[in-house]
């Protein structure tokens, strides 16, 4: 069962229709029935406030049942602010504390090449193979829409930046956990491929 | 390289499409699902839909049921605006799939509100849209003459939103062309992507505009609903020198 964590600030409908739509099973974090024993798969959609977004994974109480399933090696896809958040803070509030699942921090988009917000559809560039883009056209248009990006402290991790500005992280990958920075949800067919090589994830 | 983007622009009202002309005259076009449909099976890049729905003449009223419809089918990013006042209206629109919110006239009865979008959600979240009117070939802020239009501008960037809707209404559904005048006006004092309507008739009216370095999209809607320019169309007759999605 998918785990579609639900932070009151996301595009969670958007997710569900998607996932029913696959005739996948899923479970909205808030759920009274959630056990975390029967998740397979994690789903962090995200658009919200870096801390808005912290504190309502406290308020509701998902916080720890988060990092303890994502440390039991539970794939987790992390979208925007979803991927955000796994990092230690982030320049969109200087009080910020992540998750502090993946050395790094997120800062604000200073590009001479880029607008911010940067929002709209672009292109990116692969930095290390990742399985999510299994069948990706890079000539493919993705969508973004942020203001903050992540950098991790191991660059390894990242999997893809923007075409015309390689400071712009646009995916990581470490081990269970994949972090996109692009709506693949808004992407069209583009999006779809990468949402079903992590939904085919074994 | 980032996309110029073309976005289809629908008013609606109770659950039908509606199309206005300069603000007035307003023409029921039907069912707003199937607008919707269309412009998702095209692939256009984004797409805003303004509720005008009231149940008296003061408040906006939102139906969420049937929007979350509208939202399930809308395949592309989309924005919904029209009497926003509220986070709880906001959070809900974004729980159902919305991705951006249409914010005018709210944040010049509050300035602090863009603020507060900005604390819970991120600017990225908002679109502010400005509705301009020339009178006596002077720019007027449609819902407030007394607010000069170049400060109002700076001051929306300053409290933080994402990106400007810019809508000549005295152009709208006229289907005579984009306003360069106005665009050229306010050129100097935008710093966020500009979204620029009102007027939209041929492929020229969006080259002319999308050309346009701080232009990021041209939005329109009476083109698309009354002759046979699609989105897709206008990509191909213009991309020569304009960064465009091509499907």
């Amino acid at each position: 069962m998918i785990l579609l964590v639900n932070t009151e600030v996301a595009n969670i409908g958007y997710w569900e229709k998607i996932l029913k739509e696959k005739k996948k099973d899923y479970i909205l974090s808030n759920s009274i029935q959630l056990d975390t024993n029967k998740i397979s798969k994690i789903i962090f959609p995200g658009i919200g406030n870096f801390n808005k977004v912290i504190n309502n994974l406290e308020k509701f109480k998902i916080k720890d049942k988060l990092i303890f399933l994502i440390k039991k090696n539970i794939p987790y896809l992390g979208v925007c602010v979803g991927m955000q958040i796994l990092f230690d803070r982030s320049e969109e509030d200087k009080n910020s504390k992540g998750l502090g699942i993946l050395e790094g921090e997120c800062l604000e988009i200073k590009s001479k090449k880029i607008t911010k917000p940067h929002n709209g559809w672009n292109n990116i560039k692969y930095n290390e193979k990742s399985i999510l883009f299994n069948d990706f056209d890079l000539k493919s248009d993705l969508y973004f829409n942020h203001s903050y990006y992540c950098i991790p402290k191991n660059k390894s991790l990242i999997t893809s930046s923007l075409e015309d500005d390689n400071e712009i992280v646009s995916s990581i990958e470490n081990k269970n956990i994949f972090g996109v920075q692009f709506h693949p949800e808004k992407s069209q067919n583009a999006g779809m491929i990468i949402i079903n090589n992590f939904l085919n994830l074994k | 390289m980032i996309k110029k983007r073309i976005i289809p622009i629908l008013q609606f009202k109770n659950n039908l499409a509606i199309k206005s002309k300069q603000f007035l005259k307003q023409r029921n076009l039907g069912n707003l699902l199937q607008y919707v449909k269309v412009f998702s099976k095209r692939q256009a890049d984004e797409m805003s839909i303004i509720n005008l729905s009231k149940k008296d003449s003061s408040k906006t009223e939102y139906d969420f049921d049937f929007l979350k419809n509208i939202i399930s089918e809308c395949k592309m990013p989309l924005s919904i605006g029209g009497g926003i006042n509220d986070i709880s209206t906001i959070e809900r629109l974004l729980e159902m799939g919305c991705d951006k919110i249409v914010i005018g006239n709210s944040f010049i009865k509050n300035p602090n509100f863009i603020k507060n979008i900005v604390k819970n959600f991120g600017s990225q979240l908002i679109i502010a849209s400005i509705d301009v009117i020339k009178k006596d070939n002077k720019y007027e802020i449609f819902l407030k003459k007394d607010l000069d239009l170049i400060d109002w501008i700076k001051e929306v960037q300053d409290l933080g939103v994402g990106e400007i809707l810019l809508t000549a209404i005295h152009n709208e559904g006229m289907m005579c062309g984009y306003d360069v005048n106005l665009l050229n006006f306010i050129y100097n004092s935008i710093s966020v992507p500009l979204l620029f309507n009102g007027g939209a008739s041929d492929l020229k009216d969006f080259e002319d505009i999308l050309s346009v370095d701080k232009v990021y999209g041209a939005c329109a809607s009476s083109v698309f609903l009354f002759s046979e320019i699609t989105p897709n169309l206008i990509k191909k007759n213009i991309s020569k020198n304009i960064n465009l999605r091509i499907i």
